[in-house]
């Protein structure tokens, strides 16, 4: 069935669009920190949709100042008249003639200009903006004015020189080149300086747990630019993925597995940690210090976030003679059993733990929920039902004849995984439903087993004999650890020992506390693939909360989020992949870091959502206004 | 029409065609004074708005410089302009209005001669079409 | 696969008895589908979750009150709790696609039933048709099983109806639905000509498997022959009125910015359109500085360039649903004017919307060597 997928719980599927958005992002690996530098900015993010017209207690007052270049332009340029227009032009409040505008002399005229007329815009009429660009720069921030209230009116290169030969066109030029200097400068919108107090964030986030979802976590951190650390207390990255040999839909897990390890051991901004332990925590969102135990040795660093990728377990049982019998395995043992079938038939060699040779099995009974949805775990463990199904139709694929029964409470698989519980149908395979408390009857028969069960599909008693009974013992919690975890980092887990989440629609990543994310089994029994979505998702909240509050820089994009539409354009036009859906809170985000003030995403926005703080549609507009006068 | 003086609004790329203009200025290379500059980060900055608005507005030509193919600044800007410039031509066009008052042209960095001679065979070509029918026109 | 579902009582109710299959057998948790209003007036998309409701389902009735991929954005974009089967016309399947591919609609969980649209009346035609006692879906019927698609005497289609070339789902460039349901050159009153994306459905719905008559092949392809001869007889009337700026200009001289236009097109998705932002919020001295230059300045302003800007935003994209037109009050025919210069606008691009949801925004994306003629002297 193309291009639909079932319900899934609506967690999963807020966190999987995320991580299809993020996946749709082109990824660069050039660094976050670009040579080109630029001066902070001060500016504060302007509100969405408010009216750019001045505020009455702040009026334009432009300070128009123009330089004669040591009065090199003043053959060509007639500054008398220029002086006298720009009087008149709307908002200017002070018109002064400088000699050099750019030398300390000239710098301290504005300064005191502005000072004195309480302006609060400059117009700095001259060379090239591309000259001098700091010196203008830090004069600014010596006036306690954003530097987007500064316009440079270019009438040296645009206009006395472009047109040295003809005066007269020169000096109408250059009024042309000061009327939009001034329209621009009168549509940006004042703000009182605010200087914010400067945030030092950690860029670094830390991964706990090597397994699928934290090595996924990993690399689309350093896909986003992020350093990590991935912190593993096992010797070997892997996880439960070790014991998964495929999943139902047919994804190779092993090779999944190999190819992430490898890709994890190569990423630069990748740092992994095996048999290692976090021993200490604190600090808030940005500014969290961490101890991790490597080898005896304790090694301090600082993070902006933490991502908890700790996973879980496969719970064991003691139901159904399990332990008791050499014929009664879990379905992770079966699994690898069939893997080891396979490998044996491959010419490989046998599993060690396969003790059981397949080929002696001609009835395989299976069953469902053990241990799960009872009273010591109410949850259901949701991968139990599709791992079932897998493991039928592999034995099925092995050899058909293989009589396979799945004893159920009710078929959990989920969405699409329907069609394969249909094609499971279709193969031959049993399914039998029983309902609690008339749980199935397990004993030994010698060498075999014999399950009697009341089938009430039917309504009737059924008595199967059996070579290999497979318990789905479900997920459990790794209880004692996540919470000595969740002690030391300072959040909560749910009833069930899994880590709680925030809210479970809103931010299906988020921990309650700020600047801790989740992801995988540790949440909760998750699938393969949404173990992925969710460490992609995690990974984006984590990356956006190191990369956002750095130093504020001018030439960075920002969103209007009320006016997003979250349509994804931007997304896909950004060149530096420094732009992500963020999709619990449904608007487009910048990862101020990655982003190179290109204005890519600007002119992709149809309605103006994308902007830059230094070029507003406003403005733009102004300008183009102001060039067609005549 | 011996004193039409058309009105040329351009939108430059600030690597490239700006960089151009300051050249030609600096070398002195004359052109002529039709062409009101805005200067743009990149000619991908261009959303299409500025150029409907110039040209609803009444200008007689729209400019719009940027880096040549494969050398953009900021990877592939150029290449979302020139998109923009085919669909705002296939717009303009279908309503009437002759597309080819909108130039796009690739001028790098060292070429202020081809930027000031850019100019001027523009103009010279706005002057053989004459003022744009939106000049000075209160109704749009 | 294809093949044929049998008729029983009505064509309507077999429809309305396979929606009903697909809800109570699990297939979907809800149905976006047109039902009656409760005074016959009109049939509006409505998300059905009690198959008793689909009583009033009419899924045939020529009316289009909204486009319905608007409201299938409403209960999918944003996460749906279940999978919905969503009936759609193919103007409307087109919109589904378009705004797949901008995050306005999520079709992970949609179920799309496509079937031939036989056409359909603006909303005040379609009461009043009502209201006079007529019956306009079994003359509907009767006429397309020899091919023919018209209107009721005395009555017209809606103009973008009447030159939609893309009419039959799947055929063409149209996206195949899961569903499409098959009424045009077949005995639509003995059996349905049903087409599906995927085998299984096939066996639920108890469909026997045939190959497509030739009638039927023959009566969609005259009919879409008539529709694009429509169409372009319409664009080629639309140059012959505007070719210059005064005929652009005559062409919204009664446009009044209502933006109703804008505000009823399903890919003009913003959440807020621009000229209703703070970017079109002008301070009082600017009218005075545009009046001082111009002469004059029309207020409201910014007519034209409202619509140009609109063009350049969306026209790659038009579907032609006509949903612009049908709202202007003032007779403008909008959606010629956006099919025309959308048409131009797509062909440059070899972009069709509504192919395929795999198919790039012609905004977003670029080729390096597509263009060439563009930026060099
Ligand atoms: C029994 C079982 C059967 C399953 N069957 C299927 C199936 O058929 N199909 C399917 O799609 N999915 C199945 N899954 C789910 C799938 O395995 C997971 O979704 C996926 O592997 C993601 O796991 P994870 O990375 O979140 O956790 P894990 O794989 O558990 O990895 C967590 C890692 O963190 C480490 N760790 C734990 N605590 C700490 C700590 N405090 N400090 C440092 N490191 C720590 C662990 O050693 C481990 O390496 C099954 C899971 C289980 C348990
Ligand atoms: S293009 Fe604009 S509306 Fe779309 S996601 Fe980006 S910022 Fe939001
Ligand atoms: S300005 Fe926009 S498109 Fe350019 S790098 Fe920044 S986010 Fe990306
Ligand atoms: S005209 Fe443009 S900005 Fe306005 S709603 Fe349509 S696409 Fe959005
Ligand atoms: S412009 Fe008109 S015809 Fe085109 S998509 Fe919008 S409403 Fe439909
Ligand atoms: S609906 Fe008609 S009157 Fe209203 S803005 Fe659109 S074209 Fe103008």
């Amino acid at each position: 069935m193309v291009g639909w997928s079932g319900g899934r719980v609506v967690n999963v599927v807020a966190a999987s669009a995320a991580a299809a958005a993020l996946a749709a992002t082109t990824l660069t690996t050039r660094p976050p920190d670009h040579p080109t530098t630029r001066p902070p900015d001060h500016s504060t993010t302007r509100p969405p949709n408010h009216s750019t017209t001045q505020p009455p207690d702040h009026p334009t007052t432009i300070g128009l100042f123009l330089c004669t270049c040591h009065g090199a332009l003043e053959g060509t340029l007639d500054f008398p008249a220029l002086v006298a227009t720009g009087k008149r032009m709307r908002g200017v409040a002070y018109v002064e003639r400088l000699e050099a505008a750019c030398e300390e002399t000239g710098l301290a005229a504005i300064e005191r200009a502005v000072a004195e007329g309480d302006l609060n815009r400059v117009v700095v009429a001259g060379c090239s903006p591309h000259l001098y660009a700091d010196r203008f720069e830090a004069l600014m921030a010596r006036l306690n004015l954003p530097p987007r209230l500064l316009a440079r009116a270019n009438i040296r290169e645009g206009a006395a020189w472009a047109h040295i030969a003809d005066p007269a066109a020169a000096t109408a030029v250059a009024r042309g080149v000061l009327e939009m200097a001034v329209a621009g400068l009168r549509e940006t919108p004042y703000h009182p300086f605010n200087p914010r107090p400067q945030e030092t964030v950690a860029r670094r986030v830390l991964v706990l747990g090597g397994g699928l979802a934290g090595m996924t976590a990993a690399l689309t951190l350093a896909d986003l630019g992020v350093e990590c650390d991935l912190v593993e207390r096992e010797p070997q990255l892997g996880g439960n993925l070790h014991d998964i040999h495929h999943t139902l839909e047919g994804l190779d897990t092993q090779t999944l597995l190999a190819s992430l390890v490898e890709r994890v051991r190569q990423a630069e901004r990748v740092h992994v940690w095996t048999e290692a332990e976090l021993v200490g925590w604190s600090g808030v969102r940005g500014n969290f210090a961490a101890r991790i135990r490597v080898n005896d040795e304790v090694r301090s660093e600082r993070y902006g976030a933490l991502i908890v990728a700790t996973g879980a377990e496969e719970a064991t049982t003691t139901e159904y003679l399990y332990g008791q019998h050499p014929r009664v395995v879990t379905q992770r043992e079966l699994e690898r059993m069939i893997a080891g079938g396979r490998r044996q038939e491959a010419g490989g060699k046998m599993w060690a733990s396969c003790f059981l040779p397949l080929d002696s099995c001609r009835s395989v009974v299976m069953i469902q929920c053990v241990g799960s949805r009872d009273e010591t775990r109410p949850y259901c463990s949701r991968v139990c039902c599709a791992q079932a199904v897998k493991n039928a139709l592999a034995l099925k694929r092995l050899d058909p004849t293989i009589e396979v029964s799945i004893l159920f409470r009710d078929v959990r698989t989920l969405g699409t995984q329907e069609l394969y519980y249909r094609q499971a149908r279709r193969a031959g395979v049993r399914f039998l439903r029983y309902e609690p408390p008339a749980k199935p009857v397990v004993e030994a028969d010698g060498d075999r087993l014999r399950v009697t069960v009341h089938d009430t599909l039917y309504d009737e008693t059924v008595t199967l004999e059996a070579d290999l009974l497979a318990l789905s013992t479900g997920i459990a919690p790794r209880e004692d650890s996540n919470r000595a975890l969740a002690a030391m980092v300072g959040v909560m887990l749910d009833e069930d020992g899994f880590f709680a989440e925030a809210h479970p629609k809103l931010r299906p990543t988020d921990l309650a506390r700020p600047g801790i994310f989740l992801c995988g089994l540790a949440y909760g029994p998750r699938f393969v693939t949404e173990s992925i979505a969710q460490a992609r998702a995690a990974a984006l909240r984590a990356a956006l909360t190191v990369t956002r509050p750095g130093e504020p820089r001018r030439d960075v994009a920002t969103v209007e989020a009320d006016l997003c539409s979250f349509c994804g354009l931007c997304v896909a036009a950004c060149p530096y992949g420094a732009r992500v859906l963020d999709e619990e809170e449904r608007v487009a985000r910048v990862l101020d870091s990655l982003c190179q003030g290109c204005g890519v995403c600007v002119a992709v926005c149809p309605n103006g959502a994308s902007r830059q703080p230094a070029f507003e549609p406003v403005q733009a507009l102004a300008l183009v206004d102001a060039a067609l006068i005549e | 029409m011996t004193d039409f003086e058309p009105r040329i609004v351009a939108f430059l790329c600030n690597w490239c065609t700006y960089t151009a203009s300051d050249l030609a200025g600096t070398s002195r290379i004359q052109y002529p004074p039709n062409v009101r500059i805005i200067r743009l980060m990149c000619s991908g900055q261009l959303d299409p708005i500025y150029v409907a608005k110039a040209v609803l507005e009444g200008a007689d030509g729209v400019l719009i410089g940027g880096c040549h193919p494969g050398d953009c600044h900021y990877q592939s800007g150029n290449y979302k302009a020139r998109r923009r410039v085919a669909i705002i031509h296939q717009v303009l066009e279908q309503l009437g209005f002759d597309p080819d008052r909108v130039w796009l042209r690739w001028i790098s960095a060292s070429e202020g001669q081809y930027f000031a001679d850019t100019v001027t065979e523009m103009v010279a070509a706005l002057k053989e079409k004459g003022p744009s029918p939106f000049r000075r026109q209160w109704s749009v | 696969m294809d093949g044929w579902l049998e008729v029983h009582d009505s064509t309507e109710q077999t429809i309305n008895r396979l929606l009903e299959t697909l809800l109570t057998s699990g297939v979907v948790d809800g149905l976006l589908v047109p039902l009656r209003t409760p005074d016959g007036r009109n049939a509006v998309p409505t998300l059905v979750r009690d198959p008793a409701l689909l009583e009033r389902a009419a899924p045939l009735a020529p009316v289009l009150p909204v486009n319905g991929a608007t409201v299938l954005g409403r209960i999918t974009a944003t996460g749906a709790p279940g999978r919905v089967g969503a009936v759609l016309r193919n103007c409307e399947l087109r919109t589904a696609v378009e705004l797949s591919k901008v995050q306005q609609v999520l079709l992970d969980d949609v179920l799309l039933i496509g079937m031939d649209c036989l056409g359909a009346y603006g909303v005040e035609d379609y009461a009043r048709l009502v209201e006079e006692g007529l019956d306009a879906v079994t003359p509907a019927l009767m006429a397309a099983r020899e091919g023919g698609v018209e209107p009721l005497p005395g009555y017209a289609f809606r103009p973008a109806c009447t030159m939609c070339e893309r009419p039959i789902p799947g055929v063409g460039e149209s996206y195949a639905p899961h569903i499409a349901i098959g009424l045009l050159g077949v005995p639509n009153d003995e059996r349905l000509w049903v087409s599906l994306r995927d085998e299984e459905l096939g066996e639920a719905l108890g469909l026997e498997p045939a190959e497509e008559p030739a009638g039927r092949i023959e009566a969609v392809r005259a009919l879409v022959a008539a529709r694009t001869a429509e169409r372009d007889r319409r664009f080629a009337a639309f140059h012959e009125r505007v070719h210059d700026a005064s005929s652009l200009l005559a062409e919204f001289a009664t446009c009044i910015l209502c933006q109703n236009c804008m505000r009823v097109c399903p890919i003009c998705y913003c959440k807020e359109c621009i000229f209703r932002t703070d970017v079109f919020d002008h301070p009082s001295a600017r009218y005075w500085d545009w009046a001082a230059r111009k002469g004059g300045v029309r207020l409201p302003s910014d007519t034209l360039l409202f619509h140009v800007t609109r063009m350049l935003h969306m026209a790659h994209a038009c579907v032609g649903c006509g949903m612009c037109s049908d709202a202007c009050p003032s007779g403008i025919p909008v959606a010629d004017i956006f099919r025309t210069v959308g048409r131009a606008v797509q062909a440059r691009f070899g972009y069709v919307p509504g192919r395929d949801p795999a198919e790039e925004m012609v905004i977003a994306t670029f080729r390096e060597d597509e263009l060439r003629e563009l930026g060099e002297r």
